[in-house]
């Protein structure tokens, strides 16, 4: 452990490669507070910045961009009652109130400390944790890493509970994208219509950019209205960071330490994010409070639980990704296909053959909780100037940057061909309700699903009795059936259990 | 909700498609494994029934009736989409995405932020052309000067070389 430490230290302690860091931050920060870029598009946007860096300063930048972004989304949903990103929507509950009341500068000290607290927290919990897992990870077969994968995709289900439907086809539709190109078993082709760019597959950068990035601006073009601050709420983004005193600290240690660990859980789930996490360490702080009624009115509680958690899922959803090679949510999966071209070996292997990524990550991740509490208390002060920038030219500059991004994956215009389809599509998707997150979950699950499952069976020949019935497998299978089945099931017991009362 | 309607009917005979173009075109596996064609067969079944359930949706939470005068108005619907900015954004993209090889990244894409900026609203021509270029300019040194990344030169031999010779100034 001592030696895996060092080694993270020795390589990111290079003064190139914590510019680097700084630079993530500064960029993370930036993105993840303008509205309409959520974190996934800041990851995906700072992939062609990446692209000319050795894998460990990769590393240092988009594990940066990650967890600022998160973090700076908070500035936004205080300030404005606009989350920067999905994950800091339960944090405009009690930061806007507060904020309202004149205490946005205590709102955002809060929201800062809070963010780096979980962040922190979590890196150490990866840190801890990883090691100990990409052991069990080692024992496993191509079964129990199928079962692992279907654990993922079990997330589905609970990514949007008003549209379980159309977010299993979403899924699906991802699962059946990524079936596309050369069989890497037998090399048949699949659905490739001879043409000879569908051989390689479906290229998930492009792919991403275009949902995340090119989607989304289209979507406000479509809208006419890009981003609108209140003339009334623009004059709070003068606003300075207060750190709140100790005792106020020591009155909410418990939220932050729950909301800590249960961010972390959350995160580390596959599949899950900081949307998700935020939102139920919220709700479970409402649960436990005894003044359940005082949130939403501006309180402390409230902001610490949301940015505590959606900070502590960031690492934790570094885990699966790290010690199994399964993203844990949108950014770690683009960070994956990122990351792969690098040459990084995700999964069990990475501590054996290349320990220094891993310990790269996570003093990435320590350094860069650190340094975002003081970056963004510059940033906050700048924010009326940086909001002030016009969506006409905010939303070009995102389209270039994603063009950029696209054709530098492999210097190929096929790929920014491929990004803009996938832009249209997104919006057509959009349009049908369906879930843009539940598709790159797909896309990049299935090939891993398909592999260990044919695998698996193969070497079973062909007996789906012997591949399910080990005692790992069957164990991951029942959690991810449960969890998979859960959403669907509760709401039709819940109205049965309401009739019978 | 027509929109919802069609795109639905549209996978749904889609996939019924996709389900035999994969059993007609990869030879069928043995019983010992699980054959190339078999994984997104399944995954084709489950989608069929997914979006079968949609459909029924969506058939059921607007009335037949609805949905008759629904594909009546789809037709202005059209003639709207025809019209708006969203369709104009998307032609714009896909035409920077066709003209950037031939033109290069500087040309192309300062075309394409003038015109977008545009449609996005700003109607102030100086501001509209300094900060294309400026942006423009900007990206291309700072990935191509500091960060090695190639950007497309262009084909057109005097845009080529344009390229070229910037390419020459900003390599650091």
């Amino acid at each position: 452990m001592d030696e895996l430490l060092a080694s993270g230290l020795s390589v990111i302690m290079q003064p190139f490669t914590l510019m680097l860091l700084i630079a993530g931050v500064v960029v993370g920060v930036v993105f993840g507070a303008l509205p309409g870029v959520s974190s996934s598009m800041a990851v995906a946007l700072s992939l062609g910045f990446t692209y000319s860096m050795d894998p460990v300063g990769a590393i240092a930048f988009m594990v940066a961009v990650y967890c600022a972004a998160v973090t700076g989304g908070g500035i936004t949903a205080i300030l404005f009652k606009i989350p920067g990103t999905p994950s800091n929507a339960a944090t405009t509950f009690d930061g806007f109130p507060m904020a309202q009341r004149g205490e946005a500068d205590k709102a955002l000290g809060i929201a800062l400390i809070c963010s780096a607290i979980g962040g922190l927290v979590s890196a150490v919990i990866m840190f801890l944790m990883s090691p100990q897992l990409i052991k069990v990870a080692l024992t496993f077969g191509p079964s129990e890493l199928f079962a692992v994968c279907f654990l993922g995709l079990s997330i589905l289900t609970c990514l949007e509970s008003e549209n379980l439907n159309r977010c299993i086809i979403s899924g699906l539709l991802g699962l059946f994208l990524a079936c596309v190109g050369i069989d890497p078993i037998s090399s048949y082709q699949r659905f490739t219509w001879g043409n000879s760019v569908l051989r390689s597959g479906v290229e998930m950068i492009p792919v991403m950019i275009g949902l995340f990035a090119i989607g989304e601006v289209l979507k406000q073009t479509a809208s006419h209205k890009g981003i609108k601050i209140d003339e009334k709420n623009r004059q709070q983004a003068q606003a300075k960071t207060v750190f709140p005193s100790l005792a106020e600290w020591w009155k909410i240690r418990w939220t932050i330490i729950r909301s800590s660990l249960l961010g972390t859980a959350v995160g580390i789930l596959p599949g899950a994010g900081s949307t998700i996490a935020a939102f139920l360490c919220y709700a479970s702080e409402v649960k436990v409070s005894k003044h359940p009624e005082r949130f939403g009115t501006g309180i402390m509680e409230g902001i610490a639980a949301s940015e505590t958690a959606n900070n502590a899922a960031t690492g934790g959803s570094m885990v699966p990704l790290l010690t199994m090679g399964i993203p844990g949510g949108t950014s770690a999966a683009i960070m994956m296909s990122a990351l792969t071209l690098k040459g990084v070996q995700m999964g069990p292997l990475l501590l054996l053959t290349q320990p220094q990524y891993l310990s790269a990550t996570f003093i990435s991740m320590i350094i860069t909780n650190i340094l975002m509490v003081g970056v963004c208390v510059i940033v906050a002060r700048m924010f009326a100037k940086i909001l002030s920038i016009p969506y006409s030219y905010l939303g070009t500059t995102i389209m270039l940057l994603a063009v950029i991004g696209a054709f530098s994956t492999k210097n190929a215009i096929v790929d920014v061909k491929l990004m803009v389809i996938a832009g249209v599509a997104g919006l057509v998707f959009s349009a049908c309700k369906f879930n843009n997150a539940a598709l790159i979950l797909g896309l990049v699950l299935g090939t891993m699903c398909e592999n260990n499952l044919r695998r698996a069976v193969a070497m079973s020949a062909g007996s789906f009795t012997k591949v399910f019935s080990r005692p790992m497998t069957a164990a991951i299978m029942i959690i991810g059936i449960v969890a998979l089945l859960y959403p669907i099931v509760k709401p039709l017991i819940f109205k049965k259990t309401t009739l019978v009362s | 909700m027509t929109v919802e309607f069609v795109a639905n009917i549209a996978m749904f005979l889609f996939f019924i498609y996709a389900y035999f173009f994969i059993g007609a075109t990869v030879p069928a596996s043995s019983s010992r494994e699980l054959g190339a064609e078999q994984w997104p067969q399944g995954i084709i079944i489950l989608l069929l029934v997914c979006i079968g359930i949609n459909i029924f949706k969506i058939y059921k939470s607007n009335r037949a009736a609805d949905l008759k005068m629904n594909f009546d108005i789809i037709g202005r619907n059209i003639a709207a989409f025809t019209k708006s900015k969203l369709l104009a954004g998307i032609l714009l993209i896909l035409a920077l995405a066709f003209l950037l090889e031939p033109l290069g990244f500087i040309p192309a894409c300062f075309a394409f932020a003038c015109l977008y900026s545009y449609l996005l609203g700003s109607r102030n021509y100086w501001a509209i052309l300094t900060i294309s270029l400026g942006v423009v300019i900007f990206l291309y040194i700072l990935f191509t000067g500091f960060l090695s990344v190639l950007l497309p030169r262009g084909t057109i031999p005097f845009l080529r070389g344009f390229s070229l010779w910037l390419e020459s100034i900003v390599q650091f």
